[in-house]
């Protein structure tokens, strides 16, 4: 054990032939987290999307039937708007709001709008299609694509 | 209280301000292509901490930022993945400096890709959204890139900084 980290890091060179080994894991690591979630997840296309808060469903959509489903603890909570390619749900309760946008045509989702952090994470992440869900945490609000199998499906519990 | 233990809690309280400064400066600008992607500068506090004050030191810059970051940012639930996430960056940091002679900058990347995959794997945990998990290996090369920037910081400031018998002794 070195007594003095800040001697040792002062005399230190940038680079060691040693440091070699561990950008090789660090490489490693990222590789094996890409095959267990990039390239082994079957993902299908989506038929639709579901929105949860803290668990519980609060909406879902379909793009097969064009419907959508508000379920009854929520109702009172979520305003919808049709516009012509798409379709927008304000999600609102006592945490705050996110507005939802579905589009018909790119069969894609997006938060366009929350009142959630400094960050807004949700409203910066990119859309959804096949995968992949948007989460916003401080709202424990959740939005992810409807499939038969693979990731788009939640496991839930 | 001598004076070199008060000189390292006055150090270890500047260079907590500073990263909590640098974390809430970082938290203006949108994330880098996916939600939570960031360099994360402000962990070249923490590891400037660890290394000219010692790991206890160094633990304690990363709450104080982790804490009142996550509190500042409005989004205190963020502590309970990011902590975790911090902690476990940190202790390998931490055993790779005193136990090998690995660079400080692949020390750094290494402990940026273990804390990506830390909070993140917490994260989903937490919030029980799986699909977040297809997002990890981008997010670790993300992190990997911060690393490498976090790495050379605490190199470069630490080669400036004269010899001092208070730091790390």
């Amino acid at each position: 054990m070195k007594k003095s980290l800040f001697n040792w890091v002062k005399n230190s060179k940038v680079f060691y032939l040693k440091d070699l080994f561990a950008y090789a894991v660090a490489v490693l690591l990222i590789a094996v987290l890409a095959v267990i979630f990039l390239i082994l997840p079957n993902t299908n296309n989506t038929s639709g999307f579901k929105v949860e808060l803290d668990g519980k469903a609060v909406l879902t959509y379909s793009f097969s039937t064009g419907d959508y489903e508000v379920f009854n603890d929520f109702v009172n909570f979520v305003t919808i708007e049709e516009v012509d390619d798409g379709i927008t749900f304000n999600v609102k309760n006592s945490e705050g709001f996110n507005k939802i946008y579905i589009s018909k045509t790119e069969k894609t989702a997006e938060i366009v709008d929350s009142d959630c952090s400094v960050k807004k994470d949700c409203v910066h992440s990119p859309k959804i299609k096949d995968s992949g869900a948007i989460v916003c945490a401080p709202h424990k609000l959740k939005l992810f694509p409807l499939s038969d199998n693979g990731m788009g499906e939640p496991i839930t519990g | 209280m001598n004076m070199k233990t008060s000189f390292k809690i006055s150090l270890c309280g500047i260079l907590s301000a500073a990263a909590l400064i640098s974390f809430m400066l970082e938290n203006l600008f949108p994330p880098i292509i996916l939600p939570g992607a960031r360099l994360g500068i402000s962990n070249a506090f923490i590891l400037l901490s660890a290394v000219l004050l010692g790991g206890k030191y160094g633990i304690a810059t990363l709450i104080i930022k982790t804490v009142i970051g996550s509190i500042f940012a409005g989004n205190p639930s963020a502590i309970m993945y990011s902590l975790p996430a911090g902690l476990a960056a940190l202790t390998l940091e931490l055993i790779l400096l005193h136990f090998t002679s690995v660079s400080v900058v692949a020390t750094s990347v290494l402990g940026a890709v273990i804390n990506t995959t830390v909070q993140n794997l917490t994260f989903c945990l937490v919030t029980n959204a799986v699909e977040y998990l297809l997002y990890l290996p981008y997010l670790g090369l993300i992190g990997a890139v911060g690393g490498v920037a976090v790495g050379l910081i605490v190199y470069l400031v630490v080669k400036k900084l004269p010899e001092n018998k208070f730091i790390n002794q």
